[in-house]
This record gives C-alpha cells, sequence and structure tokens, in this order.
C-alpha cells in the first residue's frame, strides 16, 4: 500500500455522530418504543422486606383480575427456568440458586417474588396489589459488620458464612521467582501511613431504565427479543442455558440504547422471565423497568471499604503496599459475581510502579440488591484510597503532593511495565503528562484563584490525582486466569456491497459512546471512500458476529476498531486480487489509490470499487479457482489490555455556613493513544468526570438500619445538574499502544476514576489544617460542616 | 393505554399536537406521555422517571413547557401540544437549534435529547420575545431535565450556540 492510498482522511477529525439527524427529530428507537401485536406486559412483584421467610403466598385474586394472563411464583418456575451462568466465575466463587423468582426467602428489598403478565402495564400493576404474601421477617445483615461477625446470620445457609469469595494478590505463579514480602519492605519504610477509605453504594441511572421486548414466533420453539442491553450475545447465551433452548432459537437485538455504563451488561431476572412467558403464552411479552423498580431491581456499584497502608523511603519512594478490603455484594451475586471487587485489587497499584504489594479481598453479602457493574469498574474504589493516601503521606513527608507523584510513577522506559499484582502495563509517559498539567496557565490560575480567595478568608483548595484506566479488556489467553468465562476477542464483517459501497457490521454496542460513527470514520479510511457511503450495523444476534465480552471495559475502539482493520485488510487483499485480473497486472504491482486499485504511475486510470465489486458479484470474469463475493470477517484479540491514562486538578471552595462544596475549575489531562474521534474523546471524558464529580460529591444508595433503601427515586438520589459544572480545561497527550492495530485505547472510564481523589483532595485542602481526613465518598454537606466543626 | 376497567368511566380526550387534532378514548389515570407515545404513535417523548424529576418527557401546552407523564390526558383536553418530531422547520428540515444540537455533540445515547430540545424551543422563544440570559440562567432552566451522558457541556454550548443564531445572545 502506498503512504498515499492510506493517507488518513477521517480517523482523527471531529466528525459529527451518525445518529444526530435521528436523535434530534425524536427519531431514535428504544426499546419501549416497541410495541407488538397482542403483546402482554409483565410486571414483578418485589420483597418489601430485606431478610424474610416466605410463609405462603396467595395469587389467586390477582389471576382471578380481568386482563390477567398469567401468575407465577418462584417455587412454581423453580424447575422451569434454570440457575443462570456467571460472566465473571473466580476460583471458589459461592453461588445462590440463580433462579429469577425468590424462592422460599427473600434476601432484599425489590428481589423479585411474583411475576404477572396482564393485556397492559395498568392492569399489571393493578393485579400486583392483589396478591397476598406472608413473610416472616429474619433479622437483616446490613453492613459488613454485621455480615462478618462472629456467628453471623446468614444469608445462604448452605455456605456457612457470608464471604463469597476472597482473593489475594501478588499471585504466586509455580515456576516464576517468589515474589517480593510486601510486610518486610513496610517494616523496614521510613514513613508508613495507613488509613481507612469507604467508596458508596451507587447507581448507574441510565436515562433509559432496562427493557425488554419478546417476540414469540409460532413456527417453533423460537424468540426475538428486543433488549436494552450492551451485549446482545451474551444475553442470548445465558437465556438459551437458562430456558432450555439452542442459542439458534433465539435472537437478540437491542435497538438504540438509552445509556448503559455497565448496569445493562448482565442477564436480569426479567430477561428470563419475559420470553418464559412468551413461550408459555404463545404471544409476544414486554417488560419496561419503572424507575422506583430501577433503584432496588438493577444492580448499583462500588460500595467497597478498603484499609490501605503505604510505606516510603526517606525520599518519597513506595516501598511497599498492604492492602485488605471488603466488597459489598449486596444478597447474592449478580452474574458479574464479584468482577469489579476483583479488579480494585488487581489494579490498585494504578500508574505507580509499587516493588511489593499484599493485597487481600474479601467479596460479602449483606441483605441489599445484588452489586453489577458502572462505569470504571473497581478502579474508582482503588485510585480513591490511593491517591488520597498518596496526599496524606506527602504532608507527613514534607513533600509537595505533585512532586510524589512524579517520583512514584511508572517511568516512560519502563514500559512495556509488569507491576506487583502482575498487570502488564502497555505504554504511557505519565510524568510527561504530570509535567503538562502543572504547567498549564489553567493550573497557575488555579494557584492564585486559591491564594487569592484564602488572603479574603475564603476557603478554597486544590487537588490533584493521576490514574490510569484498563483498556481493550483483554487478552482471552487471560480470562480463564482471572475467572471470565468468556473469549475477550472482537469481529468486525465487512461487505464491499455490489455497488462498491461499504456495508460494516461491528460486534459492539452503541450506547451513546458514538462507536458507530468512528469505526465508520476507520472503514472510510480503509477503503478510501467518502464517509458518506460507509454504512454501520450492530446489534443483532442474527447479523452481527459472535463477540464474548460485547461493549464494555473501554474496548470498542481499540479491539472493535482493531478487528474491522483485519476484516478491512482482507477485503483489500481480494480487490487487489480481482484488479489485478481485470487489469491484466502483477497482483504485487497493484495498490489501492485515490479512485481506485490500480498500478502506481502506469498511466492506466485505476479501476474503481464499484466495477471490482460488480465483477466479484457477477462471478464470471475472476481469477480462476476464486470464490465470487466480497464480505469478509475479521477477528482481534489483543495480546494485552491497553492502559490509558491521565491526571485531574480541582479547583473547590466550601461554605463553612452550609457545608456546600462548590468545584470552581477541573484541569484534565489525557492520554488514550490514538484518538478515531477527538470529539467523540472529548465528550467521554466530561461525561466521565462529571459523574466523577457527582460521586465525590452527591451519589449514594443509603439504607437504613432494617436494610431498607432510602433512594426510590430521582428525588432521593442527587444526579450531578448543569449548575454543578466547573469551568473545564482539558488536554490530551498522544502515546498508542502497541497492542492494536490501530493504536487506540479506551475512553470511556477514564474520566470517572480519579476525579472523586482529585475533588477530595482539593476539599481537604481547603479545609483548615487539623480537620480529619476526609476518608469516605461522596462527601455530603453534613461532612464538611462535621470537619469545620471538629477543627474548631 | 386505552384499557377500559371498572375503575371509572373511559372518557374522550380531543387536543391537538403538532398542528393535526388527535382524539383519544382514555381511563382517566391516563398520562399525556402515554397518549402522545402509544396512541399517537409519537415515541420521540421518552419517559423515564414518571414523576417529573428528570424532564425526559417534556413537552410545550400552548407553548408552555410541561411534564407529559404529570399531565393526565383529560387535562390536555383542547390544547395545542408540540412534541419533538413537531420541531422541525415546515420543509422538513432541521431547526437552528436542532443542528447546533448536532454540531455541538449535545447528546450520546440520545434518550433525554428529545426532553431538552423541548424545553430549550422554550428558551428560544422567551429570548425572541425580549428575555435575556446569562451562561448561568441558562444552565438554571436547563437543570429541569437530566442528562446521564454528557455532563451537559455539549448541551449548554448548543443552547448558547443557537441563541446567537437567532441573534439573541448571551450575555455574560
Amino acid at each position: 500500500m502506498t503512504a498515499q492510498a492510506e493517507r488518513p482522511t477521517y480517523v482523527g477529525a471531529r466528525i459529527p455522530s451518525r445518529n444526530g439527524a435521528r436523535f434530534v427529530r425524536g427519531a431514535g428507537r428504544y426499546v419501549d418504543d416497541i410495541h407488538l401485536p397482542r403483546e402482554a406486559t409483565l410486571a414483578v412483584l418485589r420483597s418489601p422486606h430485606a431478610h424474610a421467610r416466605i410463609v405462603s403466598i396467595d395469587t389467586s385474586r390477582a389471576a382471578a383480575l380481568d386482563g390477567v394472563l398469567a401468575v407465577a411464583t418462584g417455587a412454581e418456575l423453580f424447575e422451569r427456568i434454570g440457575p443462570q451462568s456467571y460472566l465473571w466465575d473466580l476460583p471458589g466463587q459461592k453461588v445462590g440458586h440463580g433462579r429469577p423468582l425468590a424462592v422460599e426467602k427473600v434476601r432484599h428489598v425489590g428481589e423479585p417474588v411474583v411475576a404477572v403478565v396482564a393485556r397492559d402495564q395498568y392492569v399489571a400493576e393493578d393485579a400486583l396489589e392483589l396478591i397476598d404474601v406472608v413473610y416472616e421477617p429474619l433479622p437483616p445483615v446490613v453492613d459488613f459488620d454485621a455480615a462478618l461477625a462472629e456467628d453471623p446470620v446468614l444469608l445462604h445457609e448452605e455456605w456457612g458464612d457470608n464471604i463469597q469469595v476472597r482473593s489475594a494478590w501478588p499471585v504466586v505463579i509455580p515456576g516464576l521467582p517468589e515474589p517480593p514480602d510486601a510486610g518486610a519492605a513496610l517494616d523496614g519504610a521510613h514513613v508508613v501511613v495507613s488509613e481507612t477509605f469507604d467508596v458508596a453504594r451507587m447507581t448507574a441511572t441510565s436515562m433509559e431504565t432496562r427493557g425488554i421486548v419478546c417476540d414469540y414466533s409460532p413456527g417453533g420453539p423460537s424468540l426475538t427479543i428486543y433488549s436494552s442491553t450492551q451485549s446482545p450475545h451474551q444475553i442470548r447465551q445465558g437465556l438459551a442455558a437458562m430456558l432450555g433452548l439452542a442459542e439458534n432459537q433465539i435472537r437478540v437485538i437491542a435497538p438504540d440504547v438509552g445509556g448503559a455504563f455497565g448496569m445493562k451488561a448482565v442477564v436480569y431476572p426479567e430477561d428470563a422471565l419475559a420470553p418464559y412467558f412468551a413461550l408459555q403464552l404463545r404471544r409476544p411479552v414486554r417488560f419496561v423497568e419503572q424507575r422506583d423498580e430501577s433503584f432496588v431491581a438493577s444492580t448499583p456499584s462500588r460500595a467497597q471499604r478498603m484499609q490501605l497502608e503505604l510505606g516510603f523511603d526517606a525520599e518519597g519512594h513506595i516501598v511497599g503496599l498492604r492492602s485488605r478490603y471488603l466488597i459489598d455484594l449486596g444478597s447474592a451475586p449478580s452474574t458479574c459475581g464479584a468482577g469489579t471487587g476483583w479488579a480494585t485489587g488487581a489494579l490498585l497499584c494504578g500508574p505507580y510502579a509499587v516493588p511489593a504489594v499484599d493485597i487481600q479481598a474479601s467479596a460479602v453479602v449483606t441483605n441489599k440488591s445484588p452489586l453489577g457493574a458502572f462505569r470504571g469498574f473497581g478502579q474508582p474504589e482503588a485510585n480513591f484510597p490511593m491517591e488520597r493516601l498518596l496526599d496524606i503521606a506527602a504532608r507527613r513527608l514534607s513533600i509537595d503532593p505533585v512532586e510524589l507523584r512524579r517520583r512514584n510513577l511508572v517511568p516512560a522506559d519502563a514500559f512495556p511495565y509488569t507491576n506487583a499484582a502482575g498487570m502488564l502495563l502497555d505504554s504511557g509517559n505519565y510524568a510527561a503528562l504530570l509535567d503538562l498539567a502543572v504547567s498549564r496557565p489553567a493550573y497557575a490560575e488555579a494557584l492564585a484563584e486559591r491564594d487569592a480567595a484564602r488572603a479574603e478568608g475564603r476557603h478554597v483548595g486544590l487537588g490533584i490525582a493521576f490514574y490510569n484506566e484498563c483498556t481493550n479488556f483483554g487478552p482471552s489467553g487471560v480470562f480463564p486466569l482471572i475467572g471470565i468465562t468468556q473469549g475477550g476477542w472482537d469481529a468486525t464483517t465487512v461487505a464491499v456491497e455490489p455497488d462498491g459501497k461499504i456495508r460494516v457490521t461491528i460486534s459492539q454496542t452503541p450506547m451513546g459512546q458514538g462507536v458507530e460513527t468512528a469505526l465508520a470514520q476507520q472503514a472510510a479510511d480503509a477503503f478510501g471512500v467518502d464517509l458518506a457511503d460507509v454504512t454501520v450495523h450492530f446489534g443483532d444476534t442474527a447479523s452481527s458476529h459472535y463477540t464474548g465480552y460485547a461493549s464494555g471495559a473501554s474496548r470498542a475502539a481499540g479491539i472493535g476498531g482493531s478487528s474491522l482493520l483485519v476484516a478491512a485488510g482482507k477485503a483489500k487483499e481480494k480487490l487487489r486480487a480481482i484488479a489485478a485480473h481485470l487489469l491484466e497486472a502483477n497482483e504485487a504491482d497493484v495498490d489501492l489509490l485515490p479512485g481506485g486499485f490500480g498500478v502506481p504511475n502506469s498511466g492506466v486510470d485505476p479501476i474503481p470499487l464499484a466495477r471490482i465489486a460488480a465483477a466479484a458479484y457477477q462471478g464470471g470474469n475472476l481469477p480462476e479457482g476464486m470464490e465470487p463475493g466480497l464480505e469478509f470477517l475479521g477477528a482481534f484479540d489483543p495480546m494485552a489490555l491497553a492502559f490509558s491514562y491521565g491526571v485531574v486538578v480541582a479547583l473547590v471552595e466550601l461554605d463553612p455556613g452550609t457545608g456546600q462544596v462548590t468545584v470552581r475549575r477541573l484541569i484534565v489531562g489525557h492520554d488514550c493513544g490514538n484518538q478515531l474521534n477527538p470529539a467523540i474523546v472529548e465528550n467521554q471524558v466530561i461525561g466521565g468526570v462529571v459523574q466523577g464529580l457527582s460521586t465525590a460529591l452527591l451519589e449514594e444508595l443509603p439504607y437504613d438500619a432494617d436494610g431498607r433503601p432510602l433512594a426510590l427515586s430521582l428525588r432521593d438520589y442527587p444526579l450531578p445538574a448543569p449548575t454543578d459544572l466547573p469551568e473545564f480545561d482539558l488536554f490530551h497527550t498522544v502515546t498508542p499502544t502497541p497492542f492494536t492495530l490501530n493504536g487506540a485505547k479506551g475512553v470511556g472510564e477514564s474520566g470517572v476514576i480519579a476525579a472523586p481523589a482529585a475533588i477530595v483532595n482539593a476539599i481537604q485542602d481547603a479545609l483548615p489544617a487539623g480537620a480529619p481526613e476526609i476518608t469516605a465518598i461522596p462527601v455530603r454537606p453534613e461532612r464538611i460542616l462535621d470537619a469545620f466543626g471538629a477543627q474548631a | 393505554m386505552s384499557t377500559p376497567t371498572d375503575l371509572a368511566a373511559d372518557q374522550l380526550v380531543r387536543l391537538r399536537v403538532n398542528g393535526e387534532p388527535l382524539t383519544a378514548v382514555v381511563e382517566p389515570r391516563t398520562n399525556l406521555a402515554d397518549v402522545l407515545r402509544e396512541q399517537a404513535g409519537l415515541t420521540g417523548t421518552h419517559t423515564s422517571c414518571h414523576q417529573g424529576w428528570c424532564g425526559a418527557c417534556t413537552v410545550l401546552i400552548d407553548g408552555c413547557s410541561a411534564r407529559s407523564c404529570l399531565t393526565l390526558a383529560v387535562a390536555a383536553t383542547d390544547t395545542e401540544v408540540t412534541t419533538v418530531e413537531g420541531l422541525g422547520e415546515p420543509d422538513g428540515s432541521l431547526t437552528a437549534l436542532q443542528e447546533a444540537f448536532v454540531e455541538h455533540f449535545a447528546f450520546q445515547c440520545g434518550f433525554c435529547t428529545p426532553g431538552f430540545l423541548v424545553l430549550a424551543t422554550e428558551i428560544l422563544d422567551e429570548a425572541r420575545a425580549g428575555t435575556t440570559f446569562t451562561r448561568d440562567d441558562l444552565a438554571q432552566r436547563l437543570a429541569a431535565n437530566v442528562c446521564r451522558c454528557t455532563g451537559y457541556v455539549g448541551i449548554l454550548n448548543a443552547v448558547e450556540a443557537a441563541l446567537a443564531a437567532q441573534g439573541t445572545e448571551v450575555r455574560s
């Protein structure tokens, strides 16, 4: 290929979203917009108790209501719907019954107890009110202390305790040298700092709640399922196993998905119930989660408590790290299992060169709704303790917090770098990004603003946090070692249509990331065609190729994009061969040129894609033995993960009278390797940072002492508003990863990882000297008032 | 949802939606959003919280923004309702506001977008009638709706650009 033919035209440009014209006309098509003839509606009766034995259930009045088509309890369905499978299946992990409806006892408020199918949502909800369930309340296990008490109340009696799984690092691998002893390193350290940190349970709150519309084919047990999901193939796989169908009897379509953030990556009870009733009733069944349900029925995330200890030498280099942490899984593992908890330990060292670690994690069950994934997947839970403790250490060591970080970042010449927890960091120049951040005019302005405000007696503080983000998840060979049951590769189909236009079918699921736009840019460049000549299709197991891990873990650009390049490469080989045949030229002399495939500098016009395609589909005049047609599948499995990285600087002001925190400025430096579309990257980073801002200050799913959730509406669960926005200074560096074909790393989770720590570090800086260390998020106003009070 | 039950007699609702007459027979408890979405087939109006907190269901009723999930359909009788589908120019092209949303990446998943567009249409109408806005005013007004994806920066920029495009610039 000549340099001329491969010149990037669209990749790297700020191309507007392909969805724009549809979305601004209100022509997006989400699951709830889909209605089918004869459809019925599923609604679920949920437990009002955190922990209770089910004594009896009487559904007769509900079943008799006009318009009710079916009613079923967990006991009635137990043998009919098999157990859920686990996407994360860590060694030694214990499981619950895995059925969609509770059996014998309930373990959290909101657990599904009875399913009702009726002619519409209004009647279905009427019917729920006619069901009589007698419960015998049991003592609820509401926190870590209760779960881990001596002789605790057990959620799953057969487990013998309330611990689902334990994990530890370093991992001793037979045949490899013994990992260094963190205990000895800490014993010999110049300074040791230690604190216990809490990250609250929070929830994705996608604006579109979960939904499923399931069509039934009378021609056989075959289902077409419209689902608001990130991972159509995983839904199909999970449901086939639970319902006893073959995977090819189920077609899962993800239409427009109205936000997901990891929450829509797993199989939910209603995902199995709707198809079950569609088969039973021989008619379409829909379920759309109501907002109040979403607070108890959709998986939340975070919910960790970590004791973290860092040892430093006299120069401020980290010599050892010890961590004991707990993750509150809720009542039973979701199909995500203890995945986020595992990620926290594996990624705890972050961007720092930590020579020795001793990390032990326990995943604990309590009487709350089951935990799942949420943007960042365990990484904010790791970053917050680490970045807070670095600030605490900086004061103890009398080293500037920026300088302390600089001394400990993995140096640029050390990549690829395997850290003490066994993670391979692919590439980066962390220190350069840090230096760039503190040389920004915005940084000098923020410092000046802080000092001026302080001179006026105002409480203004500056904080910094560094992070890396684990992306391009992940190499299939590694997955079995970390308990993931799927492959981590991705596949894309590229077809050159009979008229020479390009049709791309991706296995990724767009849910707002802009992946269909970015990948269209890549395809247009690969074939040297106009962007308008590329269509991108997705979200349908009948056409999208199987992918094990689907959309999540920031893998669309790097892995999805690389699989597209593999497919495009195959297409171009065949196009070149056909062109050579038509030109009667040597194949080796033919290249992709402006205007088509031809021989450079030959004086002969290149053959346009349309003419090559016409020949390929007509089939009668092709090189001997060549198959007709132009459709190609490309698959890509990365050699290793790729780590994006960045830095967040926050300037905050505290109101000592109200406890209100105002974030005035955020400086965000970021590197995700090659950017397919900088505008998409910017949008992802800003959106993530604002979620990080609310992680620091607002979002929490609290429970009372009886295990009752205290947030059941958007009134109780504060989300960030336009009025919460700071002034942004966003900048990028570009360090491509060597482990993808396009040099791209992921960007989806970057923003949310370090913003909480940066903001809390700034809050601490704004508090009077001697105020207690803030070690828990969110920092609600009462915490600020306490801190001022404790100091005074 | 027009299911007859014994709760109360169905009622006839007559209104105009995006300039066209709409007649529906509904239970008294049926909300306007359901009538728009399921009887008129105008699915651009989205429902998310059903409690008025998120604003995804915002429509204009006689020119004023309102939560269609909190508005009973019977209460909308004899009104003129504008949904996101009614925002385009008469020739089918996008309004300057819609263009600005596309240009400024004012959406990601697109679910909250119709509500924000309707809300912003009201702001633009007020600006044309003489009201002036600062960037902070815009943030206050747009805080009526929730977007979970964008962090609002693109939305604010788009509305500001649309105001500028109609000659009613945002005061600093």
